[in-house]
């Protein structure tokens, strides 16, 4: 197995521990991740606010760079295959787009390099017979909250990844590390991560419905896998009124989780790096070593 | 050459047994074609069936609907064919040639009794679709209560993936289904008939059946191993205490043909004792001294005792194989000879020999190999010396099992070295697991590079084994050679594999490939004529159920072989395929279940022994375990049904069939099917237990259904009092590609909601709606009072998607209210409103067929033909043609039948047969005896009453000579009961107490008809209606009152007397008044199928309305369609025209009519058999709104008129439509229907000629149903405005300083005003003038708002209750034209019945006059209605019977009492209310002395 592995631009900055993770848990399952030569940023939520044709282009050409490569691009920031498949939808649907987009980024691109996240490669690629094998470690029943926020499986047109509604790709993952899926209503609100800057009051309401539903269904722990979705969650709990007295909830990647029950050390997997702490988690993983 | 005119073929094939096809079938049937019912489920009755109650009437939908499906299953010249299909038609029309292809019901219909004892012992429970996922059913059941055809059927989903995974294809499911049972020796027997060693495999059986287990998708997969060893220990059990005994020993019968089986390893065994079951003389050659090969000598014996083994080989043994030990091939025995001596040979010899590691050192003195270790330990030759530290290379079974036991043996240290990595080693998890537990050192990831020593082996140089399998997955190790370490060893075996014995090879002479035998794959045919292999010398070391399933398969080539048959075609392996993904069990809402952990003997008791370390299942674990199965292939095939079924009813192996039909034309009425409510995943359907869709809120609602009617949470079962509605789910929405309306959504929520209202008392319904539609004949009305009712409350809002709160359950809607803002709200359930969508078999058959369809995939009609597809001969009626609800359905499936009587009325007639009834059973000297049956009317009835006591009374009285109580008398079932119980007990009456006579007396009149008794011997006592219902809160009293209404009943029938009708002859012309689109079409329906037809008309010209229509939304010219009618109005020879006149008088009765008619001053008198009314109705004249003060003011009609000419300029105009202006008020408080398509039609037009021009439609409801909805998408993208306002605050118009209207809309904050050009109003449809005359001369009714009123609304949209008179059209209520040209051609279908008729049998149930008492005073002349009485020659009254309707007027007049109603004679009540008063009488005087019952 082997890919090209796009980090994006919060791998090098707030989102380490997504990066760290997720190349620790790719080392240890044989995964080969080739880091795109000369990546640039995918736009994000900016891009596709203000520009159409600047939102297509800047995906476009970083999955030029992959067709170079000849491999399918491996993502783990759920914005980035959010732009990244948008931008695939839009250039092959699209013959007009396709022109501009030539034009803009100097090449033609035709939409067809496959895009896939991390969580999709751990599901499809390696396959659930080979990860459970590969465990070392259990969850040992922690209950994990998987929150899946809105860019990884929507619109479903784009990204054709899991259900829009109900998905249950990271919930899978977890029941498969042994932990237990928590089964609650806001897999797939939004967490206003788009407005972190502008509007932090609207992250803060939004972020707190969150954290306060996964708590209410019984969560230890919330599963991320977007950097946008870990930011504000993790973030902004400071700030969130509810929850006294119950401490904070950890907001970890599932590639983090992954990576405690493959058997490796926390601080490869940047677990020091949250604002909440992850004890929780840490001790339900040592609870029962086998 | 072929004849020039074929003769058309007197058949109708109906597509789909819903009701649109019953009432086809029933019509065509009643007019003399003969008619095949085609239903693709296991009964008719389609969606109605599932129907709790219906609106606006409240009528019990199955109530209604059961006695047109037992009219169905009675009548002679209907065929029901259920679980079939149309596949094919062939022909023209007229003469077809279909297909039909017939799915297996494996119960043969002929034999089935119902009596539903295979029901009651299937231990299958499956998810119940009739009640939509609700509850289970049985694999084997009736489809629903009051099924018909009143059969059973089993449900069945190929083979389970378990069995497919299965070598041997044991039948999985269905021994795991019978130790559910505690059937445990049937369980047993059912594998052994796939597997001989079914307790050795329950211990030693590597399970794949277990790796594909659906259920371990969910948790874990079910323990279907050691649920195998637990019925296996159980039946063992049972043998050695003597409970059951063994079987008797077989001995193969004279003269059969010998095989020769060579090798008693799993294998041979398996063949042997298959070939002995089919009668072959088996022998069985074993080199060893017994049987078992590796499961005796491989494998230890804590994994796998020998007295189980033994026992197991008895049990072979006695099937008739005969064995011979120590006799080796080549050199006790020589092959050649064995081969010659028999008819065929197996080969099951197994690998026996070790393979060599091939490292220096294998030489050294301490160096062993693994299975010769293990044959040595299981007592063959000497035991294997084992001290010190013992070093097992190798990390398969064979070599955890060499390592466990040289522990056992007294080892002091074991080890093992294995290539692979742990999660890579071949060696079952398990095993493992328990190697290490015993504490053996595993050691992975080593390969050994040479063995160390000096004579004696002192120890073992490993290399690091990079990786075991290359690219491919193959076994192909790579080393790092530089990567070394040593272990210690004073003892090393070697277990890295096993091949085939040299010296066998060299004896048989059969031909090898890469090591093994070569064979056929599919055969196991050797290269040597009649010698054939399988086991591990075919596919080298493999599992113990591997090798069962290559004897299985080779004994059955053997036996093929032996009887000269092919052998290859239509093995039993070729039918076990794997199911596709999507028909597995869904696992969605499935409940978790921890698996069964079998005990363990504890590690420190297995030293030094060889104990069995796996303990088993007690019995509640084993019923445990069984229950995790999900039955994946539905029916298990365990047979108890077989065993069960009396009749020998069942046949598993029933195969699918198709049948050739020839018939005229086909109708097509394939029904719906409910949008799927998962595709809207906001609101979570399938993942929260309180979210339902509609439909099965039906079910929830239905006494009848899995929650016996009861509204409750389905997440914990607790009573709901807070009920949300959604509507539009899946309607109008272009997104999930419907976007048309489905017509009947927002009525069923509203009929819901009051229902569940009733149910639960308190309860608060919030109805979530865009529009509400409801435009039917007096739905209006039902939703104003729903409206209006405290508890439901209707909210415009579309809510973005329903949340489950934490812990609770409870649902959270989020919507925007009616100022914008966000809102919250909690409910206990929330109820999906799916819309309808078209079927995928339905859309199949069609495409089969050569079918349009239209752009939603409904079959593609035109407005002005709506029940023609574009085949000729096929005709389409009911919800495949757009969404509708039951009356048009029902309208449109008569109007169909009328097309196929028109096609084929040359051939009415040809194919039908008369029912024949037995003669009747004279009476006359007979003493009553009454039989009487009440009924449970499922919970309707038994949940109020008591109705065992009410039968039990009925015993006791004087001439009841038998009382029973069944759960629904009108079944088919029952009917039959009665029928067989009036022959068993010589019954002379009968007494029914139920329902209501209104829809059940002919049924059982019916029923004694075909008894031999004559109809009126039969008595309903109405403990339903009048009783259970209107007291469901006093059960006591209410079984009290039953039987006091029962006896009644009973007392009657004591008096009771047969009655003959007589027939008269039918005037076969129809009558049509009204020459408008619906009579035209209505009388050249009739002309068409030869029928003599008066079409009478008041004013000068034939058109009616339509000559207004110009346009309609989907035709840009509607003239020459309705100049096209009136030509062939006057074309048809058939057709006598009477235009500017009148009816002034009717009088006869069906069959007879005689009409008077004024025509140019002269008044005439025609004859006729049928009437249709066609009167149509007049637009609604228009009022206020300035309408007549301002000429800007206009109607609709004015607009049509001016948008036709093309008179007007619309640019830059300000146009505001008022819809509703003079309908759903004080002054008409009905929906006149077709007002907001006009609107749109006309706005549509405006926008066409001139874009520029603001359209805007103040409306209250936006009422385009149907398909209808794409136009109103369309203005609105056309930029019309549509404004909603409340019936409250009506828009006002202006005058002064130019045209205004003003507005205040709850859709907006502010007030709105606009400045109109012109204002148009919506003015609605009036009822026609002079319907109340006509109705007063038919002597039908009409309604409030002067319409006329239909026998049902339902279920006789065109019929009035007055037998021969039908109705049509806008004389009926308000539609659109192609609404009105089904009804018309509905209404022609039904007078057909009567008109298709020579002669018709009137009712016997008539006046008759005591002549010697009568004073000739004629009352009775006065005070009929109908005319009946008359005076004869003897100056005496009279009743011509033909004319009266039993309605006992007459005799209740008659001062002189000379006249008695038949059937309702005066001593008859006199015994009535003696039985009550008696009753009455003893319970208020019970202190005194009896008196005499003399009033």
């Amino acid at each position: 197995m082997k890919y090209a592995y796009y980090p994006g631009c919060s791998s090098h900055s707030t989102a380490r521990d997504m990066h760290e993770s997720a190349t620790a848990v790719a080392r240890r399952l044989g995964i080969e991740l080739v880091e795109l030569d000369g990546w640039s940023c995918c736009g994000a939520t900016a891009a596709h606010q203000t520009d159409r044709l600047l939102a297509a282009s800047l995906p476009s050409s970083n999955l030029l760079l992959a067709q170079r490569t000849g491999l399918d691009t491996l993502v783990t920031c759920a914005a980035c295959y959010s732009r990244m498949k948008a931008a695939n939808h839009e250039v092959s649907s699209s013959p007009d787009m396709r022109k501009k987009v030539a034009e803009a980024v100097g090449s033609d691109y035709d939409g067809s390099m496959p895009v896939r996240h991390i969580v999709e490669v751990l599901l499809e690629d390696v396959g659930m017979p080979k990860l459970k094998k590969s465990l070392a470690r259990s969850l040992n029943g922690l209950k994990v909250a998987a929150y899946y926020g809105c860019l990884l499986v929507r619109p479903h047109d784009v990204t054709g990844f899991d259900d829009a509604e109900n998905p249950v790709s990271l919930d899978r993952l977890v029941e498969a590390m042994g932990g237990e899926s928590v089964d609650w209503p806001c897999k797939v609100d939004c967490c206003g991560g788009g407005l972190n800057l502008t509007r932090t009051d609207e992250v803060v309401r939004l972020s707190n419905s969150i954290i306060d539903m996964a708590r209410d269904s019984g969560a230890d722990c919330i599963a991320v896998a977007c950097p946008m979705c870990q930011a504000s969650l993790d973030l902004r709990q400071k700030d969130m009124k509810g929850g006294a007295g119950k401490g904070r909830l950890p907001i970890v990647y599932i590639t983090q989780l992954l990576g405690l029950c493959l058997g490796i050390a926390p601080a490869e997997l940047g677990l020091n790096r949250l604002m909440a702490s992850p004890d929780a988690v840490l001790q339900a993983v040592s609870s029962k070593g086998s | 050459m072929s004849e020039d005119i074929k003769k058309k073929t007197g058949a109708v094939l109906v597509q789909g047994g819903g009701i649109a096809g019953i009432q086809a079938a029933l019509d065509l049937a009643g007019s003399g074609f003969k008619v095949y019912l085609v239903e693709r489920s296991a009964a008719i009755g389609g969606m109605m069936s599932h129907l709790d109650k219906t609106f606006p009437t409240g009528d019990c939908a199955t109530c209604i609907v059961s006695p047109k499906l037992v009219e169905c299953a009675r009548n002679l010249n209907v065929e029901i064919l259920t679980l079939s299909e149309l596949s094919d038609l062939q022909g023209e029309p007229g003469n077809f040639t279909a297909t039909v292809r017939r799915y297996p019901r494996y119960v043969d219909e002929d034999k089935c009794t119902a009596c539903a004892q295979c029901t009651d012992v299937c231990p299958v429970e499956v998810p119940n679709h009739f009640d939509r996922e609700m509850g289970t059913r049985k694999a084997i059941a009736k489809h629903y209560a009051q099924a018909t055809p009143n059969i059973f059927g089993i449900l069945k989903n190929g083979h389970s993936p378990c069995k497919v995974a299965c070598p041997a294809n044991i039948n999985v499911q269905g021994y795991i289904q019978l130790i559910k049972k505690k059937e445990y020796v049937k369980a047993v027997n059912l594998i052994r008939e796939r597997n001989p060693l079914s307790a050795v495999c329950g211990r030693a059986c590597n399970h794949p059946c277990e790796a594909v287990c659906t259920r371990g998708k969910l948790d874990d997969p079910v323990a279907i191993r050691l649920l195998k060893k637990y019925a296996s220990d159980r039946e063992m059990e049972l043998v050695e205490s003597g409970q059951i005994s063994l079987p008797e020993e077989k001995t193969p019968p004279p003269g059969a043909k010998k095989v020769a089986v060579i090798g008693a390893g799993p294998a041979g065994l398996t063949a042997a004792a298959d070939l002995a079951d089919r009668g072959y003389a088996v022998t069985v050659y074993e080199a060893s001294s017994a049987a078992g090969g590796m499961l005796r000598w491989g494998i230890p014996g804590y994994r796998l005792p020998k007295n189980i083994l033994d026992y197991e080989v008895e049990l072979i043994r006695r099937r008739g194989v005969a064995f011979k030990y120590g006799c080796r091939i080549g050199k006790d025995v020589e092959f050649g000879r064995i081969r010659q001596d028999s008819d065929a040979v197996f080969v099951g010899v197994g690998v026996q020999v070790s393979r060599r590691l091939g490292v220096e050192g294998e030489e050294l003195s301490g160096i062993g190999y693994g299975v010769e270790f293990l044959r040595q330990a299981a007592g063959a030759g000497n035991p294997p010396d084992v001290k010190g530290k013992v070093v097992v290379i190798g990390g398969g079974n064979v070599a955890v099992d060499v390592a466990r036991t040289a522990l056992r043996l007294g080892a002091d240290e074991v080890e093992m070295v294995s290539l692979e990595q742990r999660d890579e080693m071949p060696a079952l998890p398990e095993e493992v697991a328990d190697t290490l537990a015993e504490g053996i050192k595993v050691t992975n990831g080593w390969g050994p590079r040479r063995i160390l020593g000096d004579g004696d082996v002192t120890g073992i140089e490993l290399k690091r084994c990079a990786s075991v399998f290359d690219q491919e997955g193959r076994f192909c190790p790579a080393y790092d050679e530089k990567d070394l370490t040593t272990v210690q060893a004073d003892r090393v075996i070697i277990a890295i594999g096993q091949s085939l014995d040299r010296n066998f090879i060299g004896a048989a002479g059969l031909d090898i490939e890469r090591g093994c035998f070569k064979v056929d794959p599919v055969t196991f045919e050797t290269s040597a004529a009649g010698v054939f292999a399988g086991g591990d010398s075919v596919s080298g070391p493999a599992s113990i159920i591997q090798a069962v399933g290559a004897g299985k398969k080779a004994a059955e080539s053997i036996d093929r072989y032996l009887k000269s048959q092919d052998l290859r075609s239509g093995r039993f392996e070729d039918g076990v395929k794997p199911l596709p993904e999507e028909l597995l069990p869904s696992l969605t809402g499935k409940q978790k279940s921890a698996r069964a952990m079998p005990g363990h003997l504890p590690v420190e008791k297995r030293n030094n022994n060889f104990l069995e370390t796996e303990g088993g299942f007690d019995e509640q674990a084993a019923l445990a375990e069984s229950e995790r199965c999900l039955n994946c292939a539905l029916c298990s095939e365990c047979r108890e049904c077989v065993d069960a079924c009396e009749q020998n009813a069942i046949d598993h192996y029933m195969g699918q069939r198709e049948v050739r039909l020839e018939v005229g034309s086909v109708i097509l009425a394939p029904g719906f099917e409910e949008f799927p409510a998962e595709k809207k995943g906001e609101f979570g359907f399938g993942r929260y237990a309180n979210v339902l869709t509609s439909v099965q809120f039906e079910r929830m609602l239905s006494a009848s259904g899995p929650f016996e009617g009861h509204v409750v949470r389905r997440s914990d079962g607790k009573e709901a009092r807070r009920i949300a509605w959604i509507q539009c789910v899946g309607s109008r929405d272009e997104k999930c590609g419907n976007g048309y309306c489905s017509s009947v959504c927002c009525m069923v929520s509203t009929k819901q909601a009051l229902v569940a209202s009733d149910h639960t008392p308190g309860l608060e319904a919030s109805i979530f709606y865009m529009d509400i539609r409801a435009h039917g004949k007096d739905f209006d009305q039902y939703y104003e009072r729903a409206a209006g009712s405290e508890n439901i409350h209707y909210i415009r809002s579309m809510p973005s998607r329903v949340l489950q709160v934490p812990g609770t359950g409870d649902l959270r809607l989020q919507y925007y209210g009616d100022s914008g803002e966000m809102r919250e709200q909690e409910f206990d359930l929330v109820v999906l409103s799916v819309g309808m969508q078209a079927g995928v078999a339905a859309r199949e058959t069609a495409a089969r067929l050569g079918v349009r369809l239209d752009e939603y995939g409904f079959c593609a009609t035109d407005r002005l033909s709506p029940l023609e597809t574009s085949r000729p001969g096929v005709y389409v009626a009911g919800a495949f043609q757009e969404p509708k609800d039951i009356p048009e359905t029902v309208t449109q499936a008569s109007a169909a039948a009328s097309l196929s009587m028109e096609l084929l009325a040359e051939a009415r007639n040809s194919l039908v047969s008369k029912p024949v009834y037995p003669e009747e059973h004279d009476i006359s000297d007979e003493e009553p005896r009454i039989g009487v049956f009440v009924c449970h009317c499922g919970k309707n009835i038994a949940s109020v009453v008591d109705v065992e006591k009410v039968a039990q009374a009925a015993a006791q009285l004087p001439g009841v000579v038998f009382a029973t109580h069944t759960m629904y008398t009108c079944a088919d079932s029952s009917l039959n009961n009665i029928h067989d119980m009036i022959h068993k007990h010589r019954l002379n009456r009968v007494v029914v107490a139920s329902c209501t006579p209104r829809t059940h007396e002919p049924i059982f009149r019916e029923t004694l008809r075909e008894a031999g008794l004559n109809p009126w011997l039969f008595e309903l006592a109405n403990i339903r209606d009048q009783c259970s219902w209107v007291h469901s809160a006093q059960p006591e009293q209410a079984t009290d009152k039953a039987t006091q209404l029962m006896k009644m009943s009973v007392a009657r029938a004591r008096l009771l007397a047969p009655l003959t009708g007589t027939s008269f002859s039918v005037d076969q012309t129809g009558l049509v008044i009204g020459g408008g689109v619906s009579g035209m079409t209505a009388a050249l329906a009739l002309a068409g199928q030869g029928f003599k037809v008066h079409l009478v008309e008041k004013s000068g010209r034939l058109g009616g309305n339509a000559l207004d229509l110009n346009y309609t939304l989907e035709h840009e010219e509607t003239q020459p369609f309705v100049a096209g009618l009136v030509r062939q109005v006057g074309d048809s020879p058939n057709i006598v025209l009477h235009l500017k006149a009148e009816v002034t008088g009717v009088s006869g009765f069906i069959g007879q009519f005689k009409v008077g008619i004024f025509k140019d001053g002269i008044e005439s008198q025609v004859s006729c058999g049928a009437i249709i009314v066609a009167t149509g109705a007049e637009p609604a004249a228009a009022r206020g709104y300035l309408h007549g003060k301002d000429g800007r003011v206009i109607t609709q009609l004015d607009l049509e008129r001016q948008l036709h000419r093309g008179e007007s300029v619309w640019a830059g105009k300000n146009v505001v439509m008022i819809q509703c202006a003079g309908s759903r008020n004080e002054e008409r408080a009905y929906c006149s229907r077709i007002c907001c398509s006009t609107a749109v039609k006309n706005a549509l037009r405006i926008k066409r000629d001139d874009p520029s021009a603001n359209i805007y439609v103040l409306y209250r409801d936006i009422r385009t149903y149907g398909f209808r909805e794409k136009y109103y998408k369309q203005a609105r993208e056309a930029g019309v405005i549509f404004i909603r306002y409340d019936r409250a605050a009506p828009p006002e118009v202006t005058g002064e300083n130019g045209l205004r209207v003003s507005l205040k809309s709850p859709d907006f904050p502010e007030p709105i005003e606009i400045e109109a050009d012109n204002v148009v109003l919506s003015t609605g449809v009036d009822a026609a003038e002079g319907n109340r005359r006509l109705a007063d001369m038919l002597k039908v009714p009409v309604n409030a708002d002067g319409f006329f009123v239909e026998a049902h609304l339902k279920l006789r949209p065109v019929e009035f209750a007055t037998e021969g008179i039908y109705l049509c059209g806008l004389a009926h209520s308000p539609k659109h034209l192609d609404e009105n040209i089904s009804q018309a051609r509905a209404a022609a279908s039904r007078a057909s019945v009567v008109l298709s008729k020579s002669y018709l049998e009137v009712g016997a149930q008539v006046s008759r006059v005591d002549q010697s008492k009568c004073i000739s005073c004629m009352t009775c002349a006065k005070v009929c209605p109908y005319g009946a009485p008359m005076v004869n020659a003897d100056r005496k009254a009279e009743i011509i019977a033909a004319k009266c309707m039993g309605c006992g007027i007459c005799a209740a007049e008659c001062p002189a009492c000379a006249i008695q109603l038949n059937h309702f004679i005066s001593r008859q009540f006199k015994d009535m209310l003696d039985e009550l008063f008696k009753d009455m009488k003893e319970e208020t005087t019970s202190a005194e002395p009896e008196k005499s019952g003399v009033l």
